[in-house]
């Protein structure tokens, strides 16, 4: 019996596993008191191997910290520095996602919606206070709501401004999953593009483990509590 | 070189420092790093070589340290790191001091530290190094790995052997090595983790048959892998 050849297969990279954690870092200035403490302890405590972060590279390089969000200056990075984790820009928000439109009779209702889903956002952000909680349950499904509701209201540009970001930040992180796989990876997004990425991620089943971010804590460090 | 800080997750550092003032600023410095603890030094035994120094020789039963942060007024003085080696056989020391130049940290290295940082060290490279050191790594802060690198470049030819084949990202992570980053400068820069780094650095020592980062640097620049730094 004739033997088939051996075929040299490449051994395939692992799969990476990221982790979601939404942030409410857009509200800022709408009376949302943010506690960068607990999100840098956060980051601290899990000590992922890259943190991607909503900014453009473009901004992270510039060594300015005026050009990065509040969260990730003084609550992301911060927690970062002091550890082994390596920051990754993963692309930044452009300032017409889901803006107000300002034309038309009824650009000024659709406005209003938008402002009231932020504010309604802000308003339960509050009460959980706390960055661990902004990425579980029911605000993680809020967040989605509010993001459809904005997203029907802000018109084509709104949207479409919207969707290149998302893109954006998607293709950021497949290069960074590709670049280095096997690793623990952290995303902080702000809350509203929690499900779009998701959706994306859970297509590359076989490069992405999506997991949740108490899954990502070393097990020497799951005792210590993560506040819901 | 087995650590109990495998045990426990927990790096323990003593602080070797006579100026009282500066030993409670470092205490506190490191005391607020993620997963670094200080610890006390053991009092002053009869008969120590150094005795203008707080001692580092002896236990006094809270726990071993996994290694020893010592600060040298001056560099060009490596009786304290000799006694530590003499006392306490394979402790990991690193050594800081406010400036260094080449032929002082090649020395020091060659008489057993582990790390040499400089004056320029911020709170997060001491972090770092403090962690380097205790996974068994040296550390070298980036101005005194340039220092280092254009002294022995200086004294040597560049080697007639023939040049070793990096991948092209081995290339870069070794170009910046050179450059003095550290390794998590390295990894910042490339936007890799900071193991995927450490196993490249590790497979070009391997490519190059050095030990040492410092190794690296000076073969890289002496077969012409990296420019020579000016």
């Amino acid at each position: 019996m004739s033997q088939r050849p051996q075929t040299h297969r490449e051994p395939r990279a692992p799969r990476t596993r990221v982790a979601l954690l939404g942030t409410l870092g857009y509200l800022h200035g709408d009376g949302l008191r943010y506690d960068f403490d607990r999100l840098r302890s956060l980051v601290e405590t899990i000590e992922p191997d890259l943190l991607g972060i909503e900014a453009a590279p473009a901004a992270w390089e510039s060594d300015d910290p005026s050009l990065l969000a509040r969260e990730i200056r003084d609550g992301l990075v911060p927690g970062a520095r002091l550890t082994d984790t390596v920051v990754v820009p993963l692309g930044g928000p452009s300032p017409l996602e889901f803006a107000p439109p300002v034309d038309g009779e009824l650009a000024r209702l659709r406005a209003e919606l938008i402002r009231a889903a932020d504010r309604l956002l802000a308003a339960v952000g509050r009460a959980i206070d706390d960055p661990a909680g902004v990425s579980r349950g029911a605000y993680v499904h809020l967040c989605a709501t509010v993001c459809h509701i904005e997203a029907a209201a802000a018109g084509k540009p709104g949207r479409r401004a919207w969707h290149a970001t998302n893109e954006r930040i998607f293709e950021g992180l497949l290069d960074a999953v590709r670049r280095d796989p096997g690793r623990r990876v952290l995303v902080a997004v702000q809350c509203r593009r929690l499900h779009a990425l998701e959706a994306r991620l859970r297509s590359l089943t076989h490069e992405i483990e999506l997991v949740p971010f108490e899954q990502l804590i070393p097990v020497d460090r799951r005792r210590r509590s993560v506040s819901a | 070189m087995t650590t109990t800080m495998q045990a426990s997750g927990t790096i323990r550092v003593e602080i070797a420092e006579s100026l009282p003032i500066l030993d409670v600023a470092l205490r506190a410095l490191v005391a607020g790093f993620p997963g670094i603890e200080p610890i006390a030094p053991s009092a002053g035994v009869p008969g120590s070589a150094n005795p203008g120094r707080r001692d580092v020789a002896s236990r006094d039963g809270t726990g071993r340290p996994d290694l020893v942060l010592l600060v040298c007024p001056d560099p060009a003085d490596l009786g304290p790191l000799a006694d530590l080696g003499r006392e306490r056989p394979g402790l990991p020391v690193v050594l800081l001091a406010a400036r260094w130049t080449g032929a002082q940290a090649q020395a020091a290295l060659e008489s057993g530290a582990r790390g040499c940082l400089s004056g320029s060290t911020t709170a997060e490279s001491l972090a770092a190094a403090l962690r380097q050191v205790a996974r068994g790594e040296v550390a070298v802060s980036p101005d005194v790995t340039q220092a280092i690198v254009t002294s022995l470049g200086r004294a040597h030819r560049p080697a007639q052997a023939p040049r070793p084949t990096l991948s092209p990202r081995e290339s870069e992570v070794l170009a910046l090595l050179c450059a003095g980053l550290s390794n998590k400068e390295i990894a910042q820069r490339l936007y890799l983790s900071l193991r995927t780094v450490e196993n490249h650095l590790a497979a070009v020592y391997a490519k190059l048959g050095v030990a040492s980062r410092t190794e690296a640097a000076v073969l890289a620049v002496r077969t012409g892998l990296v420019d020579r730094p000016e």
